[in-house]
């Protein structure tokens, strides 16, 4: 318990330092840093039920999807900037430095256990990314073609 | 205003977007419906991460063709909104090539992050990061002032040379050293947590997230482009802390 409480802050704590390095300011910042405290959230929530990497890591990039679309429309800015920020708790960067060490090191059973981690983590994290916001683009569309159609 | 024109402004906002971070698919579709708002016939945007090429059929049938090339990203999320905002102006009111041009200007010469605000910012996030991966407050404190120490002279390198694989390499044998040294003096207890929370800073988890977000959207160029250069700078990064543990006997 209390490492997921410090693993929150700190999540919330990078997501906002990197937001911050990447000239944000104000209140946008903020929700931002939000952004990746949810995702991170989100994260641990499917770790307490499942033992599965890949399900965890696209769920939790979906919810980061989800709020940085509604974020995007809220404070009519471009949905990347609070996807990006959402998703620096979940990018496996630490696995792929490892993974890289290993190859170094030239030890090839960590290497080969590193390595499949990093591309099943990066690919679920932009697999849910590519799903969550293709599902909000169909909603979108959908509403758009039945307003006009009721009108016309 | 004159397609040629138009085409230079669309361009223009398009390498800027491209530098500040936003992706391909965007960057494309930002160009293409600038030109459409102003009344081309036809556009066709090709876009890869380091380069634009557009080609523009006017009402009367010209065609126009400019290219870009990228040499330098520096993620900014204020100038992409701002680039955003304007793209969306232009669509709905097609201003006159002045007040673009003056637009323009503003956004390019908008206050970018202090440096000093940079080294600030950077020694929190390796800190956090630190404490992320498990580390305790004394490693946390550790990450915190090499954080610090190892942007502020990563910006100095980058004013002597342009060479990101090198500088990378350097910054991760200086991240490396200071961890072992602190573990060695006894303030640390394990210096992997410290380096791992630093190299957060400088490994390029985020592009390489994106370029497989590229890859599935169907940018199958950019994506591997950036794929290739993620990993490769991973490479530098541990040839450079592997180098350092070696160096101070750490590991062999």
């Amino acid at each position: 318990m209390e490492t997921a409480v410090l693993q929150l802050i700190s999540s919330f704590t990078g997501s906002f330092g990197f937001a911050a390095l990447y000239n944000l300011h104000g209140k946008k910042l903020w929700s931002a840093g939000l952004a990746g405290m949810i995702s991170w959230l989100v994260y641990l929530i499917f770790q307490s039920m499942t033992e599965n990497n890949f399900l965890i890591n696209m769920f939790a990039a979906m919810a980061a999807t989800i709020y940085a679309e509604l974020m995007a429309r809220i404070l009519k800015t471009p949905a990347t900037i609070y996807l990006i920020s959402g998703i620096i708790p979940l990018v496996p960067g630490g696995d792929l430095y490892y993974t890289m060490n290993y190859a170094i090191a030239k030890d090839w059973h960590l290497f080969y256990l590193y390595g499949q981690k990093t591309v099943i983590i990066a690919t679920a994290a932009a697999g849910g990314i590519m799903m969550a916001s293709s599902f909000y683009r169909l909603c979108q569309e959908m509403r758009h073609y039945f307003n006009k159609k009721s009108i016309g | 205003m004159e397609m040629n024109q138009v085409l230079t402004f669309a361009m223009e906002i398009g390498e800027w977007m491209l530098m500040s971070g936003a992706g391909v698919a965007r960057v494309e579709d930002t160009i293409h419906r600038i030109c459409k708002a102003y009344g081309a016939r036809e556009t066709n945007v090709f876009s890869i991460t380091s380069s634009i090429v557009t080609t523009v059929q006017d009402k009367d049938g010209t065609m126009i063709t400019q290219t870009k090339r990228i040499r330098r990203y520096q993620t900014d999320f204020q100038k992409l909104d701002k680039l955003n905002t304007l793209s969306r102006y232009m669509c709905k009111q097609l201003p006159e090539a002045e007040e673009v041009r003056e637009r323009i200007r503003t956004i390019k010469e908008g206050e970018t992050c202090s440096s000093r605000k940079q080294i600030a910012v950077s020694a929190l996030i390796a800190g956090a990061f630190t404490i992320f991966f498990g580390g305790g407050a004394a490693e946390g404190m550790i990450a915190f002032l090499t954080g610090g120490l190892v942007i502020f002279f990563g910006n100095f390198m980058k004013r002597l040379m342009t060479n990101t694989m090198f500088i990378n390499f350097v910054s991760s044998f200086f991240v490396a050293s200071a961890a072992w040294l602190a573990a060695k003096s006894g303030f640390a207890l394990d210096y992997g947590t410290v380096i791992i929370g630093n190299i957060m800073l400088l490994v390029p988890g985020v592009a390489f997230v994106n370029s497989l977000r590229d890859m599935i959207g169907g940018d199958m160029m950019s994506g591997i482009l950036r794929v290739c250069e993620s990993v490769l700078l991973a490479v530098f990064l541990a040839g450079g802390s592997f180098a350092a543990l070696v160096f101070w006997g750490g590991v062999f």
